[in-house]
Formats: structure tokens, C-alpha cells, sequence
């Protein structure tokens, strides 16, 4: 169970890696083609093709296990709070495998797009340029299969009686006073 | 069962299902696809859930949500909006309550450059409520006073709320920002007045500040807060005039806001760092709802179900105006159980044909909605903007105290939403210069 944890938690700090650089690319990228576009009369070529089949895929979708793992998708306790402890325990421990299952299906029917995609060699042609975007097609099954499986792993923890506690992002070095400023809500 | 009774039954299930705690974002997707696969069958669901995941997210307009994101953690983790209340207190500390009035001043500046009403509550909560307590102020003015300025953050652009409303609504977004402008300075307009009110027949709640500035200083202190100035004016200047789309005004300010910390030497690693996986994991968790409310969309339209319920409405309130005591009520009601967010993607797909049967103007109603999901962040029992202010002053204010300094805001969000309802205007009257 630690070595599948281990792993998982791995997995989801690579997707949390390869999001944190698309949002860089992107920021780059794009400014770089108002400066182009601007300054120098040169737009850069298919910039809406590469960040939204790109960067946004891989940004939204891939990542999806490790905020998870964060306890950061958002539900709404309201209700279950006022039950009594014990009964609010099992009921989040089967919202799991319900979750679980459902993004599994998600995956799967992404799954056969991206194959499709795949199997097409899915590109977009934009002022000459031939960008492949068929890989992107693959961040949508990865993400969620990821997800899925997370879902489980915290299954198998809250059945063995001991709920993972959230991943923790280190809060150092901000400046002082510093609360919690990340929020998924609006 | 008909089909739009299905569809209706289904919503149901929905509703029960959040309600049991299952993330919005997998009860979206789980009730469209049972619901298609009920009345058309196993291959067109899993075509609906093939098809509309990718073409969501790979979507340009949509990337300026993770741009706006990096743009407001970026300014809220490295401070450089931190002279933003200092320099309102300087002009503003002479007013009855004038640390109150700074601090929201200061929310509606740092509205600018962040979407998110946490993050404004907390940037202001942090800097603005020590202050007031060491002048005196009485704890639920200081704490009231921020916790509402928060919502500010919203309505004044950049906004991720109206982002998504517009992508949902196929309304432009650079017009619901500007619509977004007049709500959020009326809000501000009716915060200040709230408390100088409060502060003139209770002096005690706000004793007088007794410093005096001169003019050389106060001059001081605005060319502090310039930085911060001109990334609003340069992004939003583009972005009005038509020279940037939502995504390019995000990604220039973000990078802007980058070279600004490094410029002031705020920027390290760590806080960059969590800038990034706040705006991913913000932006990930918002995607899994709005996908699934995509879904939810497609469901109820092809099962007839928005029809139904539209006509269903239309013969309960066929006055407009009812309709629209109604839709307030609703989301009011909403916002105090459910995140922003969440309540306005979940009802969208069921509202907006309503909206739009009854002939509403779509801009004049993304704003309203913004406005009332708003209220929710400071309203009982999920007031996410008071457990924020709260978890900043932490054992020294219990939350009740909070509650009851925002009560006294909350009349002036009710005169603004009336004031918003009867002249249309207020919203309208600067999108409508850029048509």
C-alpha cells in the first residue's frame, strides 16, 4: 500500500510538474505574440492552436489526481456536516469508489478518442504551419485514469482505517502574515 | 415518463447526489450520462462523453482563466500590492472610518488584478485589519468591512465567474467585464457609504486617526502603488480597446506582474512556485465542473427538459419581474450553501434558456448573477470570505462578531442588486460604448 502510494503520489507530482510548465509556456508564448504582433508586425503563427490543444489539455486535465490529492475538488458538505461523525465517515469513504467509477468511465470513453485521434494522426494546419494535435487527445484519459485511481487508493485507506491526509504545499517564504490565498472558488 | 420528465427527475438526482457530498464535478458527469444513455442509448453517452471533455478544454477563450489566475496569485503571494491601502489610507484616513474606507479602496484595487474574492479578502484582511484594531476600530467594522470588500474582487475585472458565465452564455467577455466595472464601483460606493454611516452615528466604532499628510507625501505614496496602476491600466486599457483578447491581456499580465516582483525583488521561488500550482490546481478543479455543466447542458436539451421547465416557470411567474424576485432568491439562497462557482455552473444550463426565452439582456444577467453568487461569500453559513478574515485574525474575533459586522454590508448589497435590477444602465452603459 506505501509503494502504490508512493508511486501514485509520484505520478500526480510529475502531472503537477508538467502543468506548472505549461503555464509558464503559455504565459510566454502569448506574450511573446502580442509583443511580435505589436512591435514588429509578425504574428506568431497558429498561438491559439498550440494553447488550446497544448497547454490548456495538459494544464486542466493532467493534473487532475494531484488536486485530489490536495483535497481540492469542490463539494458541498453543508448537509453532511450536521450527521453524526461516524455516519459522515462512511459516507465520504463510499463517495469514492462512486467517484471513482464514474471518472473511469470518463476515462475510458477519452481513452477511444484519443486512439481515434491517434490512429488519425489529428493535426491543424494554420498559416503554413502543420501542428500535430493528436497527443493532446491523451492528457484527457491520463488525467482522469490518474484521478480514478487515486479515488481508490483513498478507498483502500479509509476501509484500512487510515485516511491519507491532504498532500501539503509548502507555504515558506511568503510574506509575513500570510494566509491561505489559493482558492477554487471563484 | 416523458422525456423532459426524465430530464427533470434526473436533475433531482443531481441536486440529492451533491447534497451527499459527491464532488459537483463527478455528479455532472455521471447524471448527463445516465440520463442520454436512459433515452438514446450506451453509444451516443459515451459520444457525448468522447466528444465534449476535449473540445471544452481545448478551448483559447477559456485559457485566460489559468493567465488571470497566475496573475492575481502572483500579485497576492509576492505583496506588490501591499501600498495599495497605505496609499487609500493617506488620502482617505480623515474620513469617519477612513481605515474602513482605505481598506476597501484598497480591495477594489487589488480587484484589478486578481478574479478572486478569497484572495482579495485575504490580501486586504491581512494588511488592513491589524491596522484598524491598533486605531481602535471596533473588531466587527475592521473585520465586516473586508470580509464584504472581498466580494469587490469578482465584479471588478478580471473576473473568473464572468469568464466562465460568458463562455457559457456565448457573451463576450470583454463587455461583462465592462459591465462587471459598474457593479463593482457601485458595490465599493455602497461599502463606504455603509460605514460612514456606521462610523458617524457610532464615532465610537472608528476613533478619528490623528495623522496629517502633506501633500508631498500623499504624492509619495501614489507613486508607490504606480506599478500595480499601470499593469491594470496597460492590461485592461488593451484589453477594452480591443488590442488584446481576455487570454493575451491575462498572459501580459502575468508576466508583467512577474518582472514587477523581481523589479521590487519580492519575487523567490517558493512564492512563484505556489503561484503555479494554485493556478493549475484552481484551474483543474474549475474545468472538472465546467465539463461536467457542459454535459449537464447538452442532457437538458436534448431531453427537452429546458423547455419544460421554462414553460413551467413562465405559468408560475409569467411577470418578469416575479421571474426575477424569483432567480434573486434562488441565488441568494444558493450562494449560502454552495461556492460560487458551483452554484453558477450547476444552474446555468437550466437558467439561460429561461433568461433568454424571457428576453433579459445576457450581459445585464451575467453580472447580476456574479453579484448575488457574490453576497453568498459573506453570508451564513457558508461565508468563505468571513472564514477567511476569520482564519486572519484568528482566537482575537470569533466568527459570530465577524457575521454581525457583515450584516450591516449586506443592506447595502441589497440596495445595490435593486439599484442594479431597476437601472439597467449601471451595467450596461460601458459595454455599450464599446459596441
Amino acid at each position: 500500500m506505501t509503494l502504490i502510494r508512493m508511486l501514485l503520489d509520484g505520478a500526480a507530482r510529475l502531472t503537477a510538474v508538467v502543468a506548472s510548465l505549461c503555464i509558464v509556456a503559455m504565459m510566454i508564448h502569448v506574450t511573446l505574440e502580442v509583443v511580435c504582433r505589436a512591435f514588429l508586425d509578425l504574428p506568431l503563427s497558429g498561438t491559439i492552436i498550440f494553447v488550446a490543444n497544448w497547454y490548456m489539455v495538459f494544464l486542466v486535465c493532467l493534473p487532475l489526481a494531484f488536486v485530489e490529492r490536495l483535497d481540492g475538488h469542490i463539494s458541498v458538505e453543508v448537509l453532511t456536516e450536521t450527521f453524526p461523525a461516524g455516519l459522515r465517515r462512511h459516507l465520504y469513504g463510499c463517495t469514492y469508489p462512486v467517484t471513482a467509477v464514474i471518472f473511469a468511465v470518463t476515462a475510458y470513453a477519452t481513452w477511444l478518442e484519443a486512439v481515434s485521434k491517434w490512429r488519425l494522426g489529428a493535426f491543424i494546419i494554420e498559416g503554413g504551419l502543420t501542428i500535430p494535435i493528436w497527443f493532446g487527445y491523451f492528457a484527457l484519459p491520463i488525467g482522469y485514469g490518474l484521478l480514478s485511481v487515486m479515488l481508490l487508493l483513498k478507498f483502500a485507506a479509509y476501509v484500512a482505517g487510515e485516511p491519507l491526509p491532504p498532500l501539503a504545499v509548502d507555504a515558506e517564504d511568503d510574506w509575513p502574515d500570510a494566509t491561505t490565498g489559493g482558492a477554487a472558488h471563484d | 415518463m416523458t422525456d423532459p420528465q426524465v430530464g427533470v427527475l434526473l436533475i433531482g438526482v443531481l441536486l440529492v447526489l451533491i447534497a451527499l457530498r459527491l464532488p459537483i464535478g463527478a455528479a455532472l458527469v455521471a447524471v448527463p450520462f445516465i440520463g442520454i444513455w436512459w433515452l438514446f442509448g450506451w453509444r451516443p453517452a459515451v459520444g457525448a462523453l468522447k466528444a465534449i471533455p476535449f473540445s471544452f478544454a481545448a478551448n483559447w477563450q477559456l485559457s485566460s482563466v489559468p493567465m488571470f489566475l497566475m496573475m492575481g496569485f502572483l500579485a497576492y503571494h509576492t505583496g506588490i500590492t501591499r501600498g495599495l491601502f497605505q496609499a487609500a489610507r493617506v488620502w482617505l484616513a480623515r474620513l469617519p472610518g477612513g481605515l474602513a474606507v482605505a481598506s476597501i479602496f484598497g480591495a477594489a484595487g487589488f480587484a484589478s488584478v486578481t478574479g478572486s474574492s478569497v484572495a482579495c479578502a485575504a490580501a486586504m484582511g491581512r494588511i488592513a485589519v491589524p491596522e484598524m484594531m491598533r486605531a481602535g476600530y471596533d473588531d466587527r467594522l475592521a473585520t465586516g468591512a473586508v470580509a464584504a470588500a472581498g466580494t469587490i474582487g469578482a465584479l471588478i475585472p478580471p473576473s473568473i465567474l464572468l469568464i466562465l458565465y460568458g463562455i457559457i452564455a456565448q457573451a463576450p467577455i470583454s463587455h461583462l467585464f465592462l459591465g462587471g466595472v459598474g457593479a463593482g464601483v457601485l458595490t465599493a460606493v455602497g461599502y463606504c457609504a455603509v460605514v460612514v454611516i456606521w462610523a458617524s452615528l457610532r464615532p465610537e466604532v472608528a476613533p478619528a486617526v490623528a495623522e496629517r499628510h502633506s501633500l508631498g507625501e500623499r504624492l509619495r505614496v501614489l507613486v508607490r502603488v504606480t506599478p500595480t496602476l499601470l499593469l491594470a491600466i496597460l492590461v485592461f486599457g488593451g484589453l477594452f480597446a480591443g488590442i488584446f483578447t481576455p487570454t493575451e491581456a491575462g498572459a501580459v499580465g502575468a508576466v508583467l506582474c512577474t518582472l514587477i516582483a523581481a523589479g521590487s525583488r519580492q519575487l523567490t521561488w517558493p512564492r512563484f512556485r505556489r503561484s503555479l500550482v494554485e493556478s493549475f490546481t484552481t484551474s483543474a478543479a474549475i474545468f472538472v465542473i465546467a465539463i461536467g455543466a457542459n454535459l449537464l447542458g447538452r442532457f437538458v436539451t436534448l431531453s427537452g427538459a429546458d423547455d419544460y421547465i421554462a414553460e413551467g416557470i413562465a405559468q408560475v411567474a409569467g411577470d418578469r419581474a416575479l421571474l426575477l424576485t424569483g432567480i434573486v432568491l434562488l441565488y441568494l439562497v444558493l450562494g449560502m450553501f454552495l461556492d460560487p462557482l458551483g452554484a453558477m455552473l450547476l444552474t446555468l444550463p437550466i437558467l439561460l434558456p429561461v433568461a433568454r426565452a424571457t428576453g433579459m439582456d445576457l450581459l445585464w444577467f451575467g453580472v447580476i448573477l456574479a453579484k448575488l453568487l457574490e453576497i453568498g461569500m459573506i453570508t451564513p453559513p457558508i461565508g468563505l470570505n468571513v472564514f477567511v478574515i476569520k482564519n486572519v485574525v484568528g482566537d482575537r474575533i470569533g466568527l459570530g462578531r465577524i457575521f454581525q459586522g457583515v450584516s450591516r454590508f449586506l443592506i447595502a448589497d441589497v440596495v445595490v442588486v435593486i439599484l442594479l435590477m431597476v437601472f439597467p444602465a449601471i451595467v450596461l452603459f460601458l459595454p455599450s460604448l464599446s459596441k
